[in-house]
């Protein structure tokens, strides 16, 4: 079930249809990163391959990943999180809405009701 | 409840239906009300009532749990190291046209110019072009100037001209006012994390911080490689402070190592280590 990516950042690996990734380690979600947009993804995904770089080089403990659990887990731990306007300064072409749990910070930006750009980062 | 009649300003209303509060105009502005709002209304042990604009509804719930519905479908994990990337995928067979595109299009296309405030708190782009440009949070900029990290999601409107809210990463760098700037690339996950707030609430101090953090991991992983035989030709030294530096060259080699090198050596070399 599990390939062995060669994951050159700078080159990417192109993936039809691909909106958006999930980052596991040590069996637990550190990041989701998803656009509202399959080109709008393929256009920064080497930038959001940098952001978990360091995660993914250094070492941790081998868990095989269950996909609906790790996401029925985060939804779990979003439940109830701190949810905030971005400021209006900050609100420039869309919306920011923050939420923020003790281990999880996110960030949805979002026109109208259509999401544009979703990032949610473990701590 | 306060005896002081004089301070209240709620008044009952005729139809008896509640209690109804006048509110100046530029004080409501002043608490981030605007007309229309929800507001949520609680009422102080002093009388007094505290008007401030409502929570948002919690939309990352109803996001994750279309999600999980099937909302969209979920790649094949792909192992890197000890980790797993997961690919999301959409379930749409033909996409809608966007009309905006991203910095790294917009660069390439020239219709983007970055150039330094001279004020550690902003980077200054216009753009030229005639298509919208979406700015990520945690976008870094760099130049012959201090680089800066992007703390906030935007659209940039058509020929709009503006200054991008942002924060240091590289903290004895000095500022070049005008200078010109270009992307970088993206802050790594712990910076981004202290970037992901209200832009009032963004720590500069906390941001050099998560900078400091990750280049103390950087230099782990850097040596747990050359410590485990992989060529790596790149290096990285404690009390660095240096973020563009750890993103292009530490940030890429481990990539790159790590996606051509079986973890176990990795892991097989720390074991001998702690023997």
């Amino acid at each position: 079930m599990f390939k062995r990516g060669r994951w050159n950042i700078k080159e990417g690996k192109e993936i039809p249809k691909q909106i958006g990734m999930i980052v596991v380690k040590n069996g637990k979600l550190i990041g989701m990163e998803m656009a509202g947009h399959p080109d709008t993804f393929n256009a920064v995904k080497a930038q959001l391959y940098q952001k978990y770089a360091i995660d993914l080089a250094s070492t941790g403990q081998k868990v095989e990943v269950d996909v609906k659990k790790v996401m029925t887990d985060l939804l779990i731990e979003l439940r109830d999180g701190h949810v905030e306007m971005g400021d209006s300064s900050q609100n420039i072409g869309g919306q920011n809405v923050f939420v923020e749990t003790p281990e999880l910070r996110g960030s949805f930006f979002q026109r109208g009701n259509l999401p544009v750009f979703v990032s949610i980062v473990r701590k | 409840m306060s005896k002081d009649i004089s301070k209240r300003e709620g008044k009952i209303a005729k139809d008896g239906t509640g209690m109804k509060v006048y509110i100046k105009p530029e004080e409501a502005q002043k608490a981030g009300i605007a007309l229309g709002d929800n507001v949520s209304v609680v009422v102080n042990p002093d009388g007094t009532i505290t008007i401030k604009p409502a929570a948002p509804p919690n939309l990352y719930e109803k996001f994750l749990q279309n999600a999980i519905d099937g909302g969209v479908e979920f790649g094949d994990p792909i192992e890197v190291g000890d980790s797993y990337v997961i690919p999301i995928l959409t379930k749409s067979e033909q996409a809608m046209p966007r009309d905006y595109i991203t910095v790294p299009e917009a660069i390439a296309m020239g219709q983007l110019r970055f150039t330094d405030t001279g004020g550690i708190q902003g980077v200054h782009v216009t753009n030229t072009g005639n298509m919208g440009v979406l700015v990520l949070q945690g976008q870094v900029f760099e130049g012959a100037t201090q680089p800066r990290t992007i703390i906030t999601n935007m659209i940039l409107a058509p020929n709009q001209d503006v200054v991008l809210p942002a924060r240091c990463v590289h903290s004895s760098h000095p500022i070049n006012a005008n200078a010109k700037m270009t992307i970088a690339g993206m802050s790594p996950r712990n910076v981004s994390f202290s970037l992901m707030t209200p832009q009032s609430k963004v720590d500069q101090q906390r941001v050099w911080g998560e900078v400091g953090c990750i280049m103390g991991t950087c230099v782990t992983v850097v040596k747990s490689f050359k410590d485990a035989g992989v060529v790596f030709n790149t290096d990285v030294w404690h009390g660095s402070n240096d973020l563009t530096h750890a993103m292009h060259e530490v940030g890429q080699a481990a990539m790159f190592a790590c996606s051509n090198v079986d973890a176990g050596i990795l892991r097989r070399e720390k074991k001998f280590q702690n023997r």
